[in-house]
């Protein structure tokens, strides 16, 4: 496992701290922005319609924000579908790390011991 | 000004349910129904004779009534006070202010796209060190390939939803330069009542449509500086300062787009020239919403085809 050591510990920390939980925050704020969107009233987007004239233009305004408002909500769930898979995505890392350093603790621990054995003045037992 | 022993009706706003952008409607409202209503006074009407043919007088004749067989209709006569706010009230209702609905899902959309790009190459290349590690290891993972289609996945996200707030931003802001003009056009319609009924002289005033095509690049770059996706400054001014200004753009460069003049020798060619002009402004905004609507129909077809985000993987090899 030597060549995976490559990287320290702290970059897949620092890299979850400052981009990973940077972004999930960011998407938890869009989601929850655009979640509240979905539920308005269109009411106050199309106006009136009390004549022929007005019915014409007040259905083509409702016919076009009722698609507005589908693909509205296909982009909210794409989000969600986004946030969710990046917080597995964090969490996996994490998994990884916890294995990663566990890992990198047998290895110094083996170190360590045949410094001893060797007379060096940092053996662990 | 209203007709002789009239007042303005300061409850047209609200009955004809308008919004207040249009500010001549009490007048348009006492002017209508004075015409419409020859019997409550002296003055302007149509004299029917017995042939059927008709002539407008200024003034009530009670000796020409005893002396013809003539009947009295309005100059008007057959129209509804309504007709005269129709595309108004098509134009009225939507709420285009800072804090409505408008505001928010506009606000919404145009933060959605800038944070998503905000952290989008961030999140793919910060992982760069990271995949090093995976690689030399005894893992297995296609966190390369997943976060390559996350980073697909958002950009493409982030353009859907910036040019949604183009769209909303060109909504209402098409709804904003069409009040603007139907409202001149309900001013000029009361001016030319002045004219022709204070002066008795012919009205003339020119009506111009919003140039509507100017809309779309504009608000394209108020949102998106120009197509990149840097949030442009007005943004941060809120929904209302956008729309005035996108409808602002519009506004101007109409100078090319009359549609009609409020003229006339009789009543009834004046108003028609009106009712023609406002049904043009309503026309031309509802084309431009149309044309919304096919922009949200490609924006979907774009969005289905975005290839799914994959699971993650991540175990031993």
């Amino acid at each position: 496992m030597g060549a995976g050591f490559a990287v320290a510990p702290q970059t897949i920390e620092d890299y979850v701290k400052n981009v990973v939980d940077k972004a999930i925050t960011d998407m938890t704020t869009t989601a929850t922005e655009l979640q509240a969107m979905t539920h308005a009233s269109m009411d106050t987007l199309v106006g009136q319609a009390h004549m022929p004239g007005s019915t014409r233009f007040t259905t083509t305004s409702k016919e076009m924000l009722g698609e507005f408002f589908a693909l509205h909500q296909q982009i909210t769930a794409g989000q969600q579908d986004m946030l969710n898979k990046i917080v597995g995505f964090r969490d996996k890392l994490m998994q990884t790390k916890d294995t990663y350093l566990r890992a990198e603790d047998e290895v110094l621990h083996s170190f360590r011991r045949i410094e001893g054995l060797f007379g060096g003045g940092h053996g662990t037992a | 000004m209203a007709p002789p022993d009239r007042k303005p009706d300061l409850d047209a706003p609200e009955k004809y349910n308008l919004d207040l952008d249009f500010h001549h409607s009490p007048e348009i409202s006492v002017w209508a129904d004075w015409l419409l209503h020859p019997e409550q006074h002296d003055y302007w009407r149509i004299y029917v004779y017995p042939s059927g043919d008709k002539e407008e007088f200024p003034r009530r004749s009670k000796q020409w009534e005893q002396e013809n067989p003539v009947t009295t209709e309005s100059v008007i006569q057959g129209l509804y006070v309504e007709q005269f706010f129709d595309p108004a009230q098509g134009l009225s209702g939507q709420k285009l202010g800072d804090a409505t609905i408008m505001h928010l899902t506009g606000q919404g959309l145009i933060n959605a796209s800038w944070r998503v790009e905000d952290w989008s190459d961030r999140l793919a290349g910060g992982f760069e060190d990271v995949r090093k590690y995976w690689d030399n290891s005894t893992a297995c993972t296609n966190a390369g390939d997943f976060l390559g289609a996350i980073n697909t996945y958002a950009k493409k996200h982030a353009e859907i939803t910036a040019q949604m707030a183009v769209v909303l931003l060109r909504y209402a802001s098409t709804i904003k330069a069409s009040r603007q003009r139907l409202d001149e056009a309900m001013k000029q319609l009361v001016d030319a009542f002045h004219t022709k009924h204070y002066a008795s002289d012919t009205p003339t005033g020119k009506i111009l449509a919003a140039a509507i095509s100017v809309i779309a690049a504009t608000a394209l770059t108020a949102v998106t500086a120009g197509g990149s996706s840097v949030v442009a400054p007005a943004v941060a001014a809120g929904m209302a300062t956008l729309v005035d200004k996108v409808a602002g753009a519009a506004l101007e460069e109409d100078v090319k787009q009359e549609i009609t003049e409020i003229k006339g020798q009789s009543w009834r060619s004046i108003v028609d020239s009106y009712f023609f002009a406002q049904a043009e402004i309503l026309k031309r905004a509802g084309d431009e919403v149309g044309a919304l609507k096919s922009e949200i129909t490609k924006l979907k077809a774009e969005l289905a085809r975005l290839a799914p985000i994959p699971e993650l993987k991540v175990g031993p090899c």
